[in-house]
């Protein structure tokens, strides 16, 4: 046994458990951000269901006030509102995490050419125009490009990937600037390493470790966003807790729980998503985020 | 100082004329390109009266827009000095408190206020005024035609609301992060050394010397609560330049479009060139 | 500074409980103001206020109440005083005796009752020189032949009776003839009848005297005269009407109603571009004249038996506000003036206006004045809610009494019966396809009826929650008592519509099955209609849809109402076009069939040109017997029915929504009050007396 080299593979293992029981943390925040996903996308998908059969006014209409068997009530339609709260979230949350990621991948493509880059101003135009974009609020831009356009996620996720780019491009300038400002980038340039292995190797991970946390921290936002352009009614005819407030809204005397417990619901399920976030990007050291839309 | 004010004024002309061309391109894409509307932004026939639907007596744009403005300018004048009081103070104290974490508890019930969608909130305040108060709850169902008009802020302030928590949120932890990183400099032993304590570094040293990050912390907010106005102005049937963009879209009217958004984009474009004034100055 | 510091800190509290304050505050805010007036929500802005134009809905309610007729209807249709409190006519005959001696024995018959042998007595007898006047009191139709045949042939003149006409300055044109002319001796009489004829009695050999004034008239066309030989005649007959107006009668704004109203309202909407054209309606009078404020004379050229009802026709204008619009001469001033009156009407009515709403409503005063008692109820408030939540909850509260539904509200009081009422008022409107007689294939009659069977309407009418549409029954009012039998039209035969098809030729093609005719060409053809109507645009597919089935294709043509009315009306370009009629109160329908009006710009959009249909027509104008005009509407109707110059499809009325138990009616004079109900005479005539119903306290 003595002079026993453990195996490569025992080694790699060895590291990995290392490395997960450093992000322990990270790990757990991760987990229930899955098990919250599981539980908004598990159930019955089957059928596409429209807010115009659940609210579109009947002889008879089937909505009965929320008890035991029907937390949240039910629809005009007699259809479960818990459940369709949840379909509606994960509508939701489909549609900002698939911005939000557009949104960061592209950030990096507009920075990432620019990083090579020696000079003092590599990142100035990127700067002016994000500071010029500023000036016109990200939600009517979204308004003016859903609403004109017809509605409909093909205008929504794009232009709020577009936001996200817009929004995030001077921030991740700013952290590909200060980490080539670390004593260790200065060290690796004593050593004679070139610009692009500096960057590759150095800075770039850095940025790179950070974005899970603003991936965290702009998904919630996201969510918001995305239900207040279905509360206008610019995401098409389909279901989303913003459609189901709005169309709710139609008979809040009669029947007020229509209207009331989406929001409920959407704003449990926001928090829940943004506390985990916060948590995330803390523990990622992501920094605070400028305000988005 | 006259010549920079000057130099500050033509940059912020600038980039509402950029402003200006973006709004009048997003216009053509949406609505032609992607929306195959046949009037594009440069047609005459695309720039008519005030459509009925945002007026029910006859205005004119400048007395469409003016009345809008009046009612926006009172969310504003509420939320703004509010979010930027609630987030210098508190974010000052969060800091000063940083060892018990205040910064995040002080940030914390705005921030989960935050998550509540506006747009739900308007619809709850209208509900609880249909049932609590028997009496309609939205913005434009109730006028006072005599006596003084507090409820038009009360109405103001249902739409504030949502609008203020998020950035008030945002403020206290900037305002906290930017103290807390000054605290962190390596002067800061030096005083210690010197014999100073903490409340003496803290007000004494490190609020001077960051008061232009402070400063560069004043505009930033509006933007998010600027575009926030938008959805709970049309979720509460206030009638503000917010409602006017939504109304305005959904009608396909162009000059309705510009004109409440480039008033919008005013309001961003006055804070940004105020705390560009006031930058330049510290 | 610690101090300043902690307050400075503590602010943002300050401004939680300032929010606080103001919850509190706005919490015990009570809704006030609108338990002083009957509230009725609207759906729309109220546009302007016409009295010109006939309004459907709310604002046809509201000019209802803000204008007053000259006359009204009672319950049996009969006209009945209203501004015009009286009216007499009188029928004046002159006649040229042989000589002084005839003109004196001619009085003498007429006083001692020898003339006319019976019928109307004179009121008055005149003599000057040869001439002698008699007035009779009404217009009888062979008063003039017992007259003239009640007296000996030889004390009459022998005359030649020429009359001349020119557009204006008659009098001038005849005078400077006479003064040159040779054969002036033998003109016994002149008769100066206004400014534009004149009635020359010519005695002896007339050839001469006619010739050399038909000479000078050519000579002179200025003035466009024409020159009739009458024949041989020796009397002239005037008719005329006196009209006496209510006295103590003010305007909204003080200003006493006089017949110069009257005058002005007539001149103005009787001249051509008139913005409601009313010349044809008066076409009998002559001239006009105020003798008195509260007297006028009207001269009638004829005397039709419908004379009081173009009366009832002429709106009355306000002349000390509008006589600015008789001063403009540009047409845009005068449509701004119309439109500045319409948003500020001024009128004679129970109500005046008092205000705009900042909402699009408006705000109806009681008008103290009104001749027979000011309403009760003080105040009118047509509103509007912006949600059907608001609108609810008003209903609740009892601050609410009348509603303009829509569809929500519609299905909510479905689910919640008893909270509203509702009430029919008498049909209104009448809505036609007109087919264009002129153009193929809707010239032929087999064609038009086959399309009149192809339908069924059973299937199309429906009521909607502001108005009920019902079959056509007649022509005119429904329960006039002048209409003793319907309007039969065509029933709902499908396969006899295409069996007609088919021996007119028209046979359905295998692969389309859609019909044509032996040349290849389709029958086919464009049905326009208001676009901004949506009921007439539902009955139009509904139609079109039928129609295709017995293989008829139809193009429903959408066009804006302001293109249908200034292109394709007034020149008749259209094949089909889908109109609205308000049903008349009366009987003269010349307008609307009569040939006379088939011409460019008239009623008679159809073109129809038919004798019977234009004798009947004639006939129901100045026939005074009840019985015959009962008659002829019966054979009118049969013509109409038979000849189908347009496809009846319905009338429709308003229905309207009240909160339960919220009005009663409290009429002046009487002091017990009544429940609501809507007669014959319309909401009109019930309306201004509505109040709320007073809750007595416990």
């Amino acid at each position: 046994m003595i002079n026993r080299r453990p195996s490569r593979w025992l080694r790699h293992l060895r590291l990995i458990a290392i490395r997960l029981w450093q992000l322990r943390r990270v790990l757990v925040l991760v987990m229930l951000y899955l098990v919250l996903f599981g539980w908004l996308f598990s159930g019955d998908r089957a059928g596409d269901v429209r807010p115009t059969e659940l609210y579109g006014m009947r002889e008879t209409p089937r909505w009965r006030e929320p008890d035991r068997d029907h937390w949240c009530g039910t629809a005009v339609n007699g259809a479960d509102l818990f459940e369709l709260c949840r379909f509606a979230m994960a509508t939701s949350v489909s549609v900002a995490v698939v911005a939000v990621s557009a949104g960061i991948v592209l950030a990096l493509l507009l920075t990432m050419p620019l990083v090579f880059d020696p000079g003092e101003n590599r990142f100035a135009w990127i700067e002016r125009v994000s500071g010029a974009g500023v000036i016109l609020p990200g939600m009517i831009v979204m308004v003016i490009l859903a609403g004109g356009g017809g509605g409909g996620l093909r205008l929504v996720i794009p232009g709020l990937a577009w936001l996200v780019a817009l929004m995030l491009s001077p921030l991740l300038c700013r952290w590909f600037r200060e980490g080539e400002d670390g004593f260790e980038i200065v060290a690796a340039r004593v050593l004679g390493l070139s610009r692009r292995e500096i960057v590759i190797g150095r800075v770039l991970p850095s940025v790179l470790r950070r974005l899970p946390g603003v991936f965290a921290i702009l998904v919630p936002v996201a969510m918001l966003a995305e239900m207040s352009l279905s509360f206008l009614g610019f995401t098409g005819d389909r279901l989303s807790v913003g459609v189901m407030i709005a169309r709710g809204q139609a008979y809040l005397i009669e029947a007020p729980w229509m209207a009331i417990y989406p929001g409920l619901f959407a704003t449990v399920v926001v928090m829940a998503f943004s506390l985990l976030g916060w948590r995330v990007s803390a523990a990622l050291r992501t920094g605070p985020l400028p305000p988005l839309l | 100082m006259i010549r920079h004010l000057f130099q500050r004024l033509l940059v912020a002309l600038a980039r509402f004329l950029v402003v200006g061309l973006a709004t009048l391109a997003l216009i053509e894409f949406s609505f032609v390109v992607m929306g195959d509307s046949e009037h594009h932004v440069w047609s005459r026939g695309a720039y008519g009266a005030v459509p009925q639907e945002l007026a029910p007596g006859s205005l004119t744009w400048e007395g469409l827009i003016r009345a809008r403005l009046v009612a926006t300018a009172r969310v504003l004048t509420l939320v703004i000095p509010s979010v930027l009081l609630i987030g210098y103070s508190w974010g000052m104290l969060g800091a000063r408190l940083r060892r018990y974490r205040l910064a995040r508890l002080l940030a914390m019930p705005f921030a989960a206020f935050a998550c509540v969608p506006g747009f739900w909130f308007a619809v709850l305040v209208a509900t609880y005024s249909y049932f609590h108060w028997q009496r309609p709850g939205f913005a434009n169902d109730l006028v006072v035609e005599r006596g003084p008009d507090l409820l038009a802020w009360w109405h103001a302030s249902v739409v504030a609301l949502p609008a203020m928590a998020g950035g008030a949120a945002w403020q206290i932890r900037a305002v906290a992060a930017v103290l807390e990183r000054e605290t962190t400099r390596p002067w800061v032993g030096g005083f210690f050394v010197a014999g100073a304590n903490d409340e003496e570094i803290f007000y004494g040293r490190a609020i001077p010397r960051a008061a232009s990050s402070l400063a560069s912390l004043l505009d930033r907010p509006v933007a998010a609560i600027v575009g926030g106005l938008v959805v709970v102005e049309s979720a509460f049937r206030y009638p503000g330049l917010g409602s006017l963009v939504v109304e305005s879209v959904r009608l396909g009217s162009y000059p309705g479009i510009l004109l409440a958004a480039l008033s919008l984009a005013g309001v961003v474009l006055v804070a940004t060139l105020l705390r560009e004034l006031i930058s330049s100055r510290e | 500074m610690f101090w300043l510091r902690w307050i400075f800190f503590s602010l943002p509290l300050w401004l939680g409980f300032g929010g606080a304050w103001l919850f509190r505050t706005v919490a015990e805010f009570q809704l006030t103001g609108e338990s002083d007036a009957l509230v009725h929500a609207i759906d729309g802005p109220i546009g302007y206020l016409s009295p010109l134009v006939p309004a459907d809905g709310v604002e046809g309610e509201i000019a209802d109440l803000l204008y007053e007729p000259l006359l009204r209807r009672d319950a049996n249709g009969a006209l009945r005083p209203n501004l015009i409190r009286a009216w007499t006519s009188r029928t004046l005959i002159t006649i040229r005796c042989d000589s002084e001696e005839a003109a004196g024995e001619a009085k003498a018959r007429f006083l001692a009752g020898e003339v006319p042998e019976s019928g109307a007595r004179p009121i008055a007898v005149d003599r000057s020189d040869s001439i002698l006047m008699v007035a009779f009191e009404g217009h009888g139709p062979d008063l003039e032949r017992e007259v003239i045949g009640g007296l000996p042939p030889g004390l009459l003149g022998d005359y030649l009776l020429v009359k001349v006409r020119a557009d204006h300055s008659v009098d001038k044109l005849i005078r400077s003839w006479l003064a040159g002319s040779v054969e002036k001796a033998r003109v016994g009489i002149v008769e100066f009848i206004g400014d534009r004829e004149a009635f020359l009695f010519v005695q002896g050999e007339s050839d001469r005297v006619v010739n050399e004034l038909r000479r000078y008239l050519d000579s002179n066309p200025a003035t466009s005269p024409r020159l009739d030989l009458v024949g041989r005649r020796c009397h002239t007959t005037a008719r005329e009407m006196l009209l006496d107006l209510r006295e103590g009668v003010t305007w909204h704004d003080g200003t006493p109603f006089t017949s110069s109203d009257v005058a002005f309202s007539y001149e103005r909407l009787t001249r051509p571009g008139s913005p409601l054209p009313l010349a044809a309606s008066f076409d009998f009078i002559e001239s006009l004249e105020v003798i008195s404020p509260t007297r006028l004379r009207v001269l009638c050229r004829e005397v039709p038996a419908t004379m009081l009802e173009s009366w009832e026709k002429l709106p009355v204008l306000p002349s000390h506000r509008l006589e600015k619009i008789a001063k403009s001469s540009a047409d845009a001033d005068e449509a701004d003036l119309w439109a500045a009156f319409g948003m500020a009407p001024v009128g004679l009515g129970p109500y005046r206006f008092d205000r705009r709403r900042a909402d699009g409503g408006v705000e109806l005063v009681a008008h103290s004045a009104y001749p027979g008692g000011a309403p009760a109820e003080p105040r009118l408030r047509y509103r509007r809610y912006s949600s059907l939540e608001s609108l609810l909850l008003a209903l609740r509260a009892g601050t609410l009494d009348l509603i303009e539904p829509e569809e929500r509200f519609t299905e909510w009081t479905r689910r919640h019966p008893g909270l509203t009422e509702t009430l029919r008022d008498r049909p209104r409107f009448q809505h036609l396809v007109v087919w264009n007689l002129g153009r193929a294939p809707l010239d032929r009659e087999p064609v038009r009826i086959a399309l009149a069977r192809g339908i069924d309407l059973s299937s199309i009418l429906r009521d909607t929650n502001r108005e009920y549409q019902v079959p056509v029954k007649s022509l005119f009012h429904p329960g006039s008592p002048l209409v003793a039998e319907p309007l039969l039209l065509p029933l709902c035969d499908p396969r006899g519509a295409e069996r007609l098809l088919e021996k007119e030729g028209y046979r359905r093609d295998g692969e389309s099955g859609m019909r044509e005719d032996g040349k290849g060409r389709p029958l086919a053809f464009s049905l326009a209609v208001n676009a901004d109507n949506p009921e007439h645009r539902r009955l139009a597919e509904a139609l079109a849809e039928q129609w295709s089935g017995i293989g008829i294709e139809v193009e429903v043509e959408p066009l804006s109402w302001r293109e249908l009315l200034t292109e394709r009306l007034p020149h008749r370009d259209f094949d089909a076009v889908m109109v609205s009629l308000e049903i008349p109160l009366g009987r003269d329908r010349r307008e609307v069939w009569h040939s006379a009006a088939s011409g460019p710009g008239g009623g008679n959009l159809s073109g129809l040109r038919d004798a019977e249909v234009d004798g009947l027509l004639d006939q129901l104008r100045s026939e005074p017997d009840p019985v015959k005009v009962t008659s002829a509407i019966a054979s009118l109707q049969r013509a109409i029915a038979a000849r189908q110059p347009c496809l009846f499809l319905c009338d429709t009325g308003r229905i309207l929504t009240l909160r339960a138990g919220a009005l009663e009616s409290r009429a002046p004079g009487v002091s017990a009050p009544s429940p609501l109900a809507i007669g014959k005479e319309g909401l009109a005539e019930v309306r201004p007396w509505w109040v709320k119903k007073k809750i007595m306290a416990p």
